[in-house]
């Protein structure tokens, strides 16, 4: 017994973690291994050290809510802008130097410099060209036309990628109007949705779909994959960028903010600096096929190859607000079902 | 019996530790209501919970027909190399139900790796999963050996006895098996059942892969996508009562019937065509189980292993293990005033299975804030906070239940009689405890301490949301693959799991067979 107590008393002081003075934590929902090692080069330049703690975004929000002034985190990090967006609204947040940002295209920073995009991905249409002709695609608003039945595949819409896409076409279209295209998509459906981006694309291959709605750097992550038939899949499809003539395709940022208790500001807005830096770009385009946002920096080969495309101008801080009504648009229409 | 005054005290205080995180959850249910929870009401619940009861429905139908088979064909009959068998056919429960149902659904969807060999045949199989019975089969085949375990040692304590007679009376097989056999396993079965119905409605990953929308999804649906920590709170709350109701309709399933007779143990029937039924046997295996660990192995040659594997493979086991010595420990203290009389308060406290890990992890985030508000002046800060002593308590808090429940029945196998004795004869509560009952509960200890280790790690909920930062372990790293939509690396960390439990198995085989030689 007394063995025991010992051996619990030494586990939870053993346990009882410490964080020391030179440490940036770091909080994040982007687990990609390619990060880590842009940290470890972070770490050799300035001899910082670099904690993660991943999970999800809203866990991570509550996270640092419920630590208070207590929290060990620096930095929040998180891949959906609408996700950034509730972190300013829960005041979790400082602003950053502004000056830090400034070579930033606008629309992917914080008005008040609360977040600062670091990477940019589109959501795009990815089809088969046996089954589809380019001809036939021309926005997100024609997936919803009678010519698309039973032709589409698209994830679940309580997926963040497809809150934000279909917040920003409510923003863009009008209620009435995106009700209405809400419900055509719906019918249009091949499928339930289910799964994850790539298995959207994995069902336009098989024949099962012939159009998927998803992120173009699943497209690059298939393509260099470390699954043979993964890189089959990608060959064979081909990326759309709807609504060029019109609104332009969507594209959410991955982005991150100090946090408002942070202990660490000047090293956390150092990290900022670096991931910013042109270098540091490159190699986020060069290893997770995404494209940076920093407009110097050099795209993916394998994404440069698609070409340049228009953007939607709806600013992206206006896509946390929807999010509510989006909800309920889609639970109403019971989208998923 | 005597026990010490001391004793009803600490386990006084104990129940009400493990219930504290509870509290959370009973005050949302009394919360007022807010936008977000009258749409929640009107437009999702009915969907959540009709959903939630088809699933549990057919899977636990499902995994309660494949096992209860099994388990009566191991404990009724003989049949070569059986101790492989019966561990090929439990392996399933080391592999986490999320991981399995991604791995074995894409295996056999068009875009599966049987699915494209079949195409290349000619064979088009546009079978998809990703639907209510898709989910519900996959958890079938991912815990019917919950129930095949318990049929089986159900059986096998009861003997052939009754089952003798009714045949020497002339009794047709089948009469045999509906009248007799079938309400002497039923208490077994449905310990089983109620097992695989806990794990089912404890799933997150699975149903959100598959998008059904059930009451765990629910919980974090609400939380996230609806922003509202209150509402998903409530939907526990009311999840809460669901499974209580749940498993008290169990219980008075599982209550035993008819009286017991310890027989001396019968040879077993030789099993008739055992080719047959072998390799029907090795045909379900390899489809269910097999294939699916094949493919991780496949995997594990195509991508590079996480960095942190083997720190994490370590800390995974250490962590069950101490874990599974905590709650034995708990569950004899906590055990001693049950034996006296009825202590609701007790039985409240070891409900925790029944609750979603990310409910229990929620409360506690809740609480240990207000404790480190509380210790702030002498424990500098966030002591208790997203340390691992915290991520401890819950997995005693979570798993306690199947210690107790381990424990209920070994001493309701035991009697008092052995306890009383020693008593009598001056040995004090302290001394009874250690030399009396412990080495007569000796088998159910260990079962269920291997039953609780190779929960504890597949265990994600709690960990991922109450770890501190740098705490990764097999099932963290197999979740970030997962989240990345990168299988492939997943198979490390799963293969190790998958390792880790299939030590705990087959220790818990090797206890089980010395048992039956004693």
């Amino acid at each position: 017994m007394k063995t025991l107590l010992f051996t619990l008393i030494f586990g939870v002081v053993l346990l009882a973690g410490c964080e020391g003075q030179d440490t940036l934590v770091i909080y994040t929902d982007r687990h990609y291994e390619t990060d880590d090692a842009i940290y470890d080069a972070f770490e050799r330049e300035t001899g910082l050290s670099v904690e993660i703690l991943s999970a999800s975004a809203d866990e991570l929000i509550q996270r640092i809510q419920s630590e208070g002034e207590t929290t060990p985190a620096d930095l929040l990090f998180l891949t959906d802008v609408g996700r950034l967006e509730r972190a300013v609204d829960a005041d979790i947040l400082t602003p950053m130097d502004a000056t830090i940002v400034a070579a930033i295209p606008e629309r992917y920073v914080h008005p008040d410099a609360y977040y600062t995009g670091v990477t940019k991905r589109a959501r795009v249409l990815v089809y088969h060209p046996d089954r589809v002709d380019a001809s036939e695609l021309s926005t997100y608003e024609a997936l919803a036309e009678a010519s698309m039945a039973g032709r589409v595949v698209i994830r679940s819409s309580q997926n963040v990628y497809n809150q934000s896409l279909f917040a920003s076409l409510l923003d863009l279209q009008g209620e009435a109007a995106f009700d209405a295209w809400l419900s055509g998509l719906k019918s249009n459906l091949a499928r339930r949705p289910a799964g994850n981006d790539r298995d959207q694309a994995k069902a336009v291959f098989a024949g099962e779909a012939d159009v998927a709605i998803m992120n173009t750097y699943y497209m690059g992550k298939m393509a260099f994959s470390d699954d043979p038939y993964e890189r089959d899949v990608a060959r064979a499809l081909e990326v759309f960028f709807p609504n060029q003539a019109t609104t332009g395709t969507h594209v959410n940022i991955t982005g991150l903010g100090v946090v408002k208790h942070a202990d660490n500001v000047e090293a956390a807005e150092a990290l900022i600096t670096y991931l910013l830096s042109e270098n540091v770009q490159n190699v986020f385009a060069a290893t997770n096929y995404e494209y940076p946002v920093l407009e110097s920096a050099t795209v993916h080969p394998y994404i440069e190859a698609w070409g340049a495309f228009n953007e939607q101008t709806i600013p992206l801080s206006r896509l946390g607000d929807l999010y509510p009504t989006v909800s309920m648009k889609v639970d109403e229409l019971r989208f998923d079902q | 019996m005597i026990i010490p005054k001391r004793i009803w005290a600490v386990t006084l205080g104990l129940s009400i530790l493990l219930l504290m995180p509870f509290s959370a959850l009973i005050g949302a249910l009394f919360s007022p209501s807010n936008a977000i929870w009258d749409h929640v009401r009107e437009t999702l619940l009915p969907t959540y919970l009709f959903h939630t009861t088809l699933v549990l429905v057919i899977s636990v139908t499902l995994a309660t027909v494949i096992g209860a088979s099994l388990g009566f064909l191991f404990a009724r009959r003989a049949f070569p190399a059986k101790k492989w068998w019966r561990l090929a056919l439990i392996l399933p429960l080391a592999i986490p139900s999320y991981v399995y149902a991604m791995i074995t659904a894409d295996l056999f969807s068009i875009t599966g790796l049987v699915g494209r060999t079949l195409a290349e045949f000619g064979v088009g199989v546009s079978l998809s999963w990703m639907n209510i019975p898709g989910v519900s089969v996959m958890f079938a085949l991912a815990l019917y050996p919950y129930v095949f375990l318990l049929t089986e040692s159900t059986l096998r304590h009861h003997g052939t006895h009754y089952e003798t007679a009714a045949a020497q009376l002339g009794v047709g097989p089948l009469k045999v098996f509906f009248k007799i056999t079938l309400p002497l396993v039923l208490p077994g079965i449905m310990a089983g059942a109620s097992l695989v119905a806990f794990e089912v409605l404890n799933d997150y990953g699975t149903v959100a892969y598959f998008n059904i929308p059930v009451f765990s999804f629910a919980i974090f649906d609400a939380w996230f996508r609806l922003g509202d920590l209150t509402t998903a709170l409530r939907i526990g709350g009311y999840f809460i009562v669901f499974t209580f109701l749940l498993s008290w309709a169990m219980d008075r399933l599982k209550k035993p019937r008819g009286g017991r007779l310890e027989t001396p143990k019968a040879p077993l029937t030789k099993l008739k065509k055992p080719k047959r039924v072998m390799a029907w046997m090795g045909l379900f295996w390899l489809l269910t189980t097999g294939i699916p660990i094949l493919q991780l192995i496949h995997y594990l040659t195509l991508a590079p292993l996480p960095s942190g594997l083997f720190m994490a493979l370590f800390r995974t086991a250490w962590v069950s293990a101490f874990v599974v010595a905590i709650i034995l420990v708990l569950s004899l203290v906590l055990m001693q005033p049950l034996r006296r009389r009825r202590m609701p308060v007790i039985r409240m406290a070891s409900l925790g299975y029944v609750i979603p890990g990310s409910i229990i992890a929620v409360s506690l985030m809740g609480l240990t804030r207000d404790l480190d508000v509380i210790s702030l002046g002498f424990l500098g800060g966030s002591f208790l906070r997203y340390s691992v002593a915290i991520v401890i308590f819950a997995m005693v808090i979570r798993f306690l239940t199947l210690g107790m429940n381990a424990l209920t029945s070994g001493y309701k196998k035991m009697g008092v009689r052995y306890s009383l004795a020693a008593q009598s004869l001056g040995k004090s509560w302290h001394q009874t405890l250690r030399q009396v009952d412990i080495p007569l509960l000796r088998e159910s200890l260990i079962s269920a301490g291997l039953l609780i280790a190779i929960d504890l790690i597949k265990e994600l909920p709690l960990t991922l949301m109450l770890r501190p930062f740098g705490f990764e372990t097999l099932s963290t790293l197999v979740f970030r693959s997962m989240q990345n939509e990168e299988i492939a690396r997943a198979a490390g960390p799963a293969l190790g799991m998958i390792g880790l439990s299939a030590v705990a198995l087959i220790f818990m085989m090797k206890e089980r067979q010395s048992d039956a030689r004693n």
